[in-house]
């Protein structure tokens, strides 16, 4: 015997409004939520056309023909790849019940670093290009500043997917769409800014991604935390408290 | 990092198997889908099931019987509202269980802040001429009236303070509780109706 015989009236009331048939549909079942890995096929859309964008909206670096197609687009397209994976994984993470263990999220992180790594050495070894003496400033801020703010469209579309779903650990699932996003974007601006030094690439390039990452973090946790406030009013949360 | 992004800050028994999913989640499964299929009783059958395994949960987590209790009927709405999130081809266990635990972190944050809010409130309240308090000590001793409100469950005894005693409207107790209007003028009503069964009690 125990103290859960029955259930409380206000719980059943609940449950039974929200199962009242909506008159759009027939059935009182809401369309269950795709698996992550067809809801990341819209943000792959989203990822490739935000790659494409930056060189053909600004221009192509300039050394694209001495790199060749497989240095340049070639791997921009797995950075593109990386990247999207990483917001697969942020979508998975939202899904109560399928949270990532600790070792696959540290694999995810080193995997991404690695990516970035390679593609950045890979590249190196091909041309060397310094910041222009005198234009430190001006490659700093424009490299460490765009990236960041062409990510947000793709940013924000995870961040929406993300929360459709029902994150218990909304600010680890914002961090993962913010780094994917940060991926995605970098691996279109390599095909703009030209430099391959590794300095400017590791704390330039690598900040604008930084960046990315944090701002998906405060974005899920002001969403949550919206949610959580609004959550309280609307359910027996606040009663209870 | 705090409670929405930390891993795994409580040691609480995990409540996810390490093997394929076991019979009696399995029977939850069945359950959960028949409700989501439109099935009146088979969201009470399995709340008798599963309420009992969910307070032991939250139990450990939150160290209070009582507060567990309001806990699991709390992640029952949760479940029930979040089902579009649930796949029938996966475990329930830790699906249901993920979510006990969120709402037991976000109880636990909403506690938090509560507590901060009623500080500050007493600390204005001490420095406030109450407004409509005279009249109240009229009928009862202040004493007496601090151990009934000492007896309302925190959000109602906020809003009390707030409007019958400190005289804000609703509008300034829902902006100082983080509420809406509305639910700061059902918390009020609701104390009051409290306060008054209270004194009722304490007639007899």
């Amino acid at each position: 015997m125990n103290g859960f015989e029955g259930m409380p009236d206000g719980l059943r009331s609940a449950v039974t409004s929200g199962l009242r048939p909506d008159p759009r549909s027939p059935s009182p079942i809401r369309p269950r939520l795709r698996p992550p890995s067809a809801r990341v096929v819209v943000l792959a859309a989203l990822a490739i056309a935000l790659v494409s964008a930056v060189p053909i909206s600004l221009e192509w670096r300039s050394d694209v023909a001495l790199l060749g197609g497989w240095r340049s687009l070639g791997l921009s397209l797995l950075q593109w790849l990386g990247g999207v994976s990483v917001l697969a994984a942020a979508l998975t993470e939202a899904v109560p019940g399928r949270q990532l263990a600790a070792r696959r999220l540290l694999l995810l992180v080193l995997a991404a670093s690695t990516l970035f790594t390679g593609l950045t050495l890979s590249t190196l070894a091909v041309h060397r290009t310094l910041v222009p003496h005198g234009a430190e400033a001006i490659y700093l801020r424009v490299c460490l500043g765009c990236p960041p703010i062409l990510a947000l469209p793709l940013l924000a579309a995870s961040l929406m997917l993300v929360f459709r779903a029902f994150p218990v650990r909304p600010v680890l699932a914002g961090t993962l769409a913010g780094l994917g996003s940060g991926l995605v974007a970098d691996a279109g601006w390599r095909l703009y800014c030209e430099v391959t030094e590794p300095t400017h690439v590791f704390a330039v390039h690598g900040g604008a991604m930084l960046l990315s990452t944090l701002l998906g973090a405060a974005l899920a946790w002001v969403v949550a935390l919206w949610r959580e406030r609004r959550g309280s009013n609307l359910s027996s949360l606040g009663r209870v408290l | 990092m705090d409670d929405y992004g930390s891993p795994d800050p409580d040691k609480a028994p995990s409540p996810r198997p390490s093997g394929p999913e076991d019979d009696t989640s399995a029977i939850w499964r069945g359950l959960f889908v028949a409700h989501c299929a439109g099935d009146p009783l088979a969201f009470e059958q399995l709340y008798r099931s599963l309420a009992p395994e969910l307070h032991r949960y939250l139990k450990a987590l939150a160290a209070d019987a009582s507060w567990a209790e309001e806990l699991v009927q709390e992640t029952f709405i949760q479940l029930h509202r979040s089902r579009h999130t649930f796949d029938p081809a996966l475990p329930f266990r830790p699906w249901a269980f993920a979510i006990a635990r969120y709402v037991f972190l976000m109880a636990r944050r909403a506690r938090t802040r509560l507590a901060g809010r009623e500080v500050a409130i007493r600390e204005s309240a001490s420095s406030l001429e109450p407004a409509h308090a005279p009249e109240a000590e009229s009928i009862v001793t202040r004493r007496t009236l601090e151990h009934w409100l000492a007896r309302l469950p925190q959000s109602l005894r906020l809003s009390v303070v707030l409007h019958h005693l400190l005289g804000l409207d609703f509008k300034q107790v829902a902006g100082r509780l983080g509420i809406s209007e509305s639910s700061a003028r059902a918390r009020s009503s609701r104390g009051m109706a409290r306060l008054r069964a209270l004194a009722g009690e304490e007639e007899r």
